[in-house]
């Protein structure tokens, strides 16, 4: 074995340098291609899928049901994805393609039930909504055989419009002063002073109805007026505020307000001049966030408004209608005509607080950065 | 469609009926509010639109008789409508119910039938020919009888077997006055059956739920259910306008003589003829209905569940929420409601009152102006009020419960079911008699100016053939006149709808009496009132054609549109990924091996 010579390593060249070249090129790994298989594969299970539980379902057992058909054709399409994948794909890949399926359907099915809540609303009331009377008239003198070109959500608009107004003016001082409270006092008081807030904003309106009923209409004797409506719904928006806003108030840098305070302002001008300016945009979500959480209170107005036929402008004399109100009474009458209106002005609403979420969106976006 | 006319023509006869109704504006109004029943609130709301033209703004919210009594006690509200009165103690919770020191007054302001709509369906069609006896209602909404194959139900329609189908009763869920007329039918006609379902022998606006049932708030709660796909085999109980509107069946209730009726207007004012009525003015419950011997009154005619509604005016001078306004306002929206206001409220499901009642209800409002002196109630007389109860010629008859038609043969008990729409035809054998009316807002006058006046007549089926005069175009009779018959005999309302010169004269023919009744109008000041006005309901003309519009009313999307949104979530679902193609023909890479 001594004799053999031994393999002399030495001899080898080992290039250092390039060691690295001989190695394949550090490609990143895309995880989110698309290939003319994974295509295939997908339309043809949904084809194949499609005619398989057509010919059992309609043919076979004759069932009826548009629902039933949707979802086992749903079942029956990931099935047919995971065998076609197994033919030319490792495990890992049908896997892959399966909870992407599985993921994306659950995806569609959240954003059709969200939008078939707003489409339906708009599909039923359509026949209301593109006459201009919809939204010049009241329903006042108008009967269960009017056409739709008579009568309108007028009074409606106009209570909506006049009784959210009112909450804000009292919920927002109440609300912002809660929450410049809680962050910049603070202390013992504060803690339990947002334990309750937190609890309220949990409240539900009914409650908050109840309460002016009982204790402000009949106790008092107030009259069932828009006003006591604005009540009811300050009651619920004024936690909803403050706590947003405290929120939004922390955010603001403590740097800043110590900056402020050295330079010699007392505590009330560094709030007003530094910490609120800051955090503006983020008081305007949580305003926008109270407000859209009122306009479509219902249970309160159930219990302290008279539903209204007439216009009223007066939110301090006489019954006021308004919107998520008028829905309620018009699809409760089993009238057709009335329950077409209702639906329109659902359709506003809807309208309307998608407006005020799209409008907190765009805030939010400039919340980026100071100012 | 043809309760869609019938709640067409009403309206068009209340638009015509107030502006030619003596309703005094020298006093401002006020908006007044009111709660309480939903019985009669479909007639309650055919009034407010009526008088909403005229400037007298009412809301009323139908919460159910308990609510609005408690409303009305609490003075949250103007006024009250209820079926039954205080009744000193609720049954329920043991409390009071009292008016909490309020002075009131009761009036009757509707007459009507409580009916038992159905739904059946058999081969996906719908029964309309049920009838039931009382006992069989009775065990029905106590629960004994579960299905509608049961012996009794069979032996009612005379052998004809319902398929097995089990019963859902449905009441209402509120404190409700029409609970508690069917229940003051039960304890008085079935008093055991009663009393061991309910616990105790009393009437009660809150309807035990045991077992099946199901309850609904509010009369449009019950009828909503009713009509929904998944009520087949449902039974409920509402005022009779409600299944009248939505052309739903009633089952025909056997009566003591033994025929199966239905609520129409004719038997259920043959059956109050029966009602006693509290006549003591010094009672706290004058004028509230006592109906014990309507339940058991044998003629063939009468519909057995009748009843009266009542209103709950506030007559304290102190009251607290009443200023003269707002006292000015339900006295005129009063003498509208139970005056002219009757005359549409026949062909929706109710009975128009009689004219003692009227009288009294008049009495009754009266003594607002002893509150308040400031209200102004002059011009009041009942037998302007086109009421077609009233006879002119002798005010103590009801011509209603006179002329109401006998009951078909094969509504006896024991006879083959009638066929679902056979009528018993209405004939009148009155003459003709016409009835000027002076118009709005102008003194009485021995003349009555054109324009304003209204041409009555009793006869059915009229041909108004105005006879007329026209100076300048001799021999022309183009006068557009507007005929607008509710029902089979009921009054007929003629209007000009155009100024018509001096000494017009007006003829009504009828062709089934074959007489000739003229009256001559004479010339007035202009005062506006020939056409209605255009914030009122719709020009007369108009209104009848565009009575088939609601019909087109219905959604127009149909189920067919769930189709394209299958169609277009499953494009979304296969071509969603698609979009997302890089169409490449790089390999995987190793390390997914």
């Amino acid at each position: 074995m001594l004799d053999s010579p031994a393999p002399d390593f030495a001899d080898r060249q080992v290039d250092v340098a390039h060691v690295a070249d001989a190695e394949p090129p550090d490609v990143p790994r895309r995880v989110n291609v698309r290939t003319f298989d994974d295509v295939a594969t997908i339309v043809g299970s949904a084809v194949g899928s499609f005619a398989l539980v057509w010919l059992v379902y309609e043919r076979l057992f004759a069932l009826a049901g548009r629902l039933g058909f949707v979802l086992l054709w749903y079942v029956v399409f990931l099935a047919l994805d995971v065998i076609v994948s197994r033919f030319a794909n490792p495990g890992p890949v049908v896997v892959d393609r399966l909870m992407s399926a599985v993921v994306h359907g659950g995806t569609v099915v959240v954003g059709a039930v969200v939008a078939w809540a707003a489409g339906f609303v708009f599909l039923r009331g359509w026949p209301a909504l593109h006459h201009v009377n919809f939204y010049t008239q009241d329903m006042s003198g108008v009967r269960p055989t009017s056409p739709l070109t008579q009568g309108g959500i007028k009074h409606a608009l106009v209570g909506t419009a006049i009784q959210v107004g009112l909450a804000v003016a009292m919920a927002l001082p109440l609300g912002l002063g809660t929450a410049i409270y809680l962050a910049e006092v603070g202390g013992r008081l504060a803690t339990v002073v947002r334990t309750v807030v937190e609890a309220m904003t949990a409240l539900p309106a009914v409650l908050a109805g109840l309460f002016v009923y009982a204790v402000l209409i009949i106790g008092l004797g107030w009259e069932r007026d828009g006003f006591a409506v604005s009540v009811a719904m300050a009651t619920t928006m004024i936690p909803v505020v403050a706590r947003s806003s405290e929120v939004a108030l922390r955010t603001v840098s403590g740097a800043l307000r110590e900056a402020g305070l050295a330079l010699g302002a007392s505590r009330w001008q560094t709030v007003r001049r530094v910490v609120l300016p800051t955090a503006r945009s983020g008081l305007a979500t949580s305003l926008i966030v109270g407000i859209a959480r009122i306009t479509g209170e219902t249970a309160p107005l159930l219990i302290v408004s008279g539903a209204s036929t007439f216009y009223n402008s007066n939110p301090f004399h006489n019954p006021m209608n308004s919107l998520p109100l008028f829905v309620f009474s018009g699809v409760r009458s089993g009238e057709p005509s009335y329950a077409t209106r209702a639906y329109g002005a659902a359709a506003v609403l809807v309208v309307f607080v998608l407006a005020l979420f799209v409008l907190t969106r765009i805030l939010s976006r400039k919340r980026a950065g100071f100012r | 469609m043809s309760s869609t006319v019938l709640l067409v023509g009403a309206s068009v006869l209340g638009g015509a009926l107030m502006t030619s109704a003596s309703v005094h504006a020298a006093n401002a109004h006020s908006l007044i509010q009111g709660s309480g029943s939903s019985w009669s609130s479909n007639a309650i709301n055919q009034w407010i639109a009526d008088v909403q033209p005229n400037g007298i703004q009412v809301v009323y919210t139908a919460s159910g008789s308990a609510q609005g009594r408690n409303d009305y006690a609490n003075s949250t509200t103007d006024f009250a409508v209820t079926e039954i009165g205080y009744q000193e103690n609720d049954e329920l919770t043991g409390q009071e119910d009292t008016s909490h020191g309020r002075e009131y007054a009761y009036l009757p302001i509707a007459a009507g039938g409580t009916s038992f709509p159905y739904q059946i369906r058999v081969g996906g069609q719908l029964v309309r020919d049920l009838r039931l006896s009382g006992l069989t209602l009775a065990k029905i909404f106590t629960n004994q009888i579960t299905n509608w194959d049961d012996p009794a139900i069979t032996a009612d329609n005379n052998g004809r077997v319902l398929p097995s189908l089990p019963i859902i009763p449905v009441v209402h869920s509120e404190g409700s006055g029409t609970s508690a007329h069917f229940t003051d039918y039960l304890a008085q006609q079935f008093p055991d059956l009663w009393t061991e379902f309910n616990g105790n022998p009393a009437l009660t606006e809150y309807y035990p739920r045991e077992g099946h049932t199901i309850a609904q708030s509010g009369s449009e709660g019950v009828m909503n259910f009713l009509t929904s796909t998944a009520a087949n085999g449902a039974i409920g109980y509402d005022e009779y306008s409600y299944p009248l509107g939505k052309n739903y069946p009633v089952a025909k209730i056997e009566n003591a003589a033994g025929y199966f009726t239905l609520p129409t207007q004719y038997n259920v004012a043959v059956a109050l003829t029966q009602a006693d009525i509290n006549r003591d003015s010094s009672s706290k419950d004058y004028l509230l209905q006592d109906l014990a011997k309507v339940y058991t009154y044998s003629d063939p005619r009468t519909y057995t569940l009748s009843s009266y509604s009542y209103m709950v005016i506030p007559t304290g001078a102190q009251d607290r929420r009443m200023t003269t306004a707002k006292r000015q306002t339900i006295a005129d929206f009063l003498y509208y409601s139970i005056c002219e206001g009757q005359r549409e409220i026949g062909p929706i499901g109710y009975s128009p009152l009689p004219v003692n009642l009227v009288q009294a209800g008049f009495e009754q409002v009266g003594r607002l102006q002893d509150a308040d002196p400031g209200v102004d109630l002059t011009q009041r007389d009942v037998s302007t009020c086109n009421n077609p109860t009233f006879d002119a010629a002798d005010l103590n008859r009801n011509r209603l419960a006179e002329i109401a038609p006998q009951p078909l043969a094969c509504d006896q008990a024991g006879q083959a079911l009638c066929a679902p729409d056979a009528v018993a035809p209405v004939v009148n054998t009155l003459p003709p008699t016409i009835v000027t009316t002076a118009p709005v807002g102008t003194a009485p006058a021995t003349t009555v100016p054109v324009g304003g006046a209204t041409v009555q007549t009793t006869a059915p089926s009229v041909v108004v053939t105005p006879d007329i005069p026209v100076i300048g175009t001799p021999g022309s009779s183009d006068i557009p006149v507007l005929v607008t018959p509710d029902s089979s005999d009921l009054p007929v309302v003629v209007q000009t709808t155009s100024p018509v010169p001096a000494s017009t004269a007006v003829v009504v023919r009828s062709p089934v009496t074959s007489t000739v009744t003229s009256s001559t109008l004479a010339a007035g000041p202009s005062t506006g009132h020939g056409p209605t006005p255009t914030t009122g309901p719709p020009a007369p003309g108009a209104a009848l054609e565009s009575g088939d519009e609601p019909e087109h009313v219905n959604e127009s999307a149909s189920s067919g549109f769930l189709t394209p949104v299958v169609i277009a979530l499953v494009a979304l679902l296969v071509i969603a990924p698609a979009i997302r193609i890089r169409i490449s023909v790089r390999r995987r890479r190793a390390d997914v091996a």
